[in-house]
């Protein structure tokens, strides 16, 4: 599927459809909400300015997951990132208290750990896949699962995998 | 390996429909999106730096005088101060050496300054791509002149 050409009302749909799951993977790294409507927008504008050829629905997924990813990681690099605002503190507070425990825990994980988390249970993709994606080791992913399941079963008492 | 309870957790984190018609309407209107002050910081102060660093430059090569680069196969040659210089394969000492001049060339639509520097025996030489190049005065006879801006 070649979006280059990309109407509005295509582009609509696409946004529709994966705009709750860039929406996530940025809120993963930054845990506010203002930070991740900035890194939605620059997500979704890259889609719109990239000359990339699409194979299907699911690669402008994985395409747009791993660009939310990259724009997330590189912007907390800044150094203006290690001053905290008291309104992204405010904003954690609030939304605490919608957050379920496990949600909370999740929450709480080192990045790296965190996203595939996210990944591999709420996306569904298997290791395989999320290494492709994020471009590491097969191997590397599968210890990241297990060290994020493993903090998980720290601060919870076991993941309930169904 | 989906997790029911995960994913049921997970569907909280969304924008709500206003928020997304929002973020919807700033991608379409590129350039609507506002930024936020924290970000306008960093950028005015690399703007600033920028400038700072520009006018220096340029307070600088007001002190030396402008050479023009000239070539005449294969050899490099500038005029300084109504002298030609040209290339040579001679070997100068590179300590102490004093900035004199400046040559300015337009390369792929690039202007760049090359210092010319003095060493103590009063040789002439420039530095190019990491090395030094010793320049004897020659006779300005047919000495062509190079793309110059």
């Amino acid at each position: 599927m070649n979006l280059q050409n990309k109407k509005n009302e295509d582009f609509i749909v696409i946004y529709n459809k994966y705009v709750d799951t860039v929406y996530r993977v940025c809120y993963m790294y930054y845990k506010n909400k203002s930070d991740t409507e900035d890194a939605v927008q620059t997500t979704f504008t890259k889609f719109l300015e990239t000359d990339k050829t699409f194979n299907d629905l699911e690669h402008i997924k994985a395409w747009l997951i791993v660009t939310a990813s990259n724009i997330c990681k590189n912007s907390l690099k800044h150094w203006y990132r290690r001053l905290i605002s008291l309104n992204s503190i405010e904003n954690e507070l609030e939304s605490k208290e919608n957050f379920s425990n496990l949600l909370e825990s999740v929450l709480k994980l080192p990045t790296k750990y965190k996203i595939i988390i996210y990944m591999y249970y709420y996306e569904g993709y298997n290791s395989r896949e999320i290494a492709k994606l994020l471009n590491k080791n097969e191997s590397t992913i599968r210890t990241y699962l297990k060290k994020g399941r493993e903090l998980l079963k720290d601060n919870l008492g076991g993941l309930n995998e169904e | 390996m989906k997790n029911k309870k995960l994913i049921k957790d997970f569907k909280i984190i969304s924008p709500s429909i206003e928020e997304k018609e929002i973020m919807l309407d700033n991608i379409l209107n590129n350039n609507k999106i506002t930024i936020p002050f924290r970000k306008i910081i960093p950028v005015t102060l690399s703007l600033l730096l920028i400038l700072v660093l520009n006018i220096n430059s340029k307070v600088i090569d007001k002190n030396y005088e402008i050479a023009s680069l000239r070539i005449n196969n294969p050899k490099l040659s500038f005029i300084y101060k109504n002298k030609c210089y040209q290339e040579s394969n001679i070997i100068s000492s590179t300590d102490n050496l004093k900035k004199i001049g400046i040559i300015t060339s337009l390369e792929n639509n690039e202007l760049i300054n090359i210092p010319i520097y003095q060493n103590n025996n009063n040789n002439i030489l420039i530095k190019l791509d990491n090395h030094y190049i010793t320049f004897v005065e020659r006779n300005c006879f047919d000495i062509k002149e190079r793309n110059l801006k």
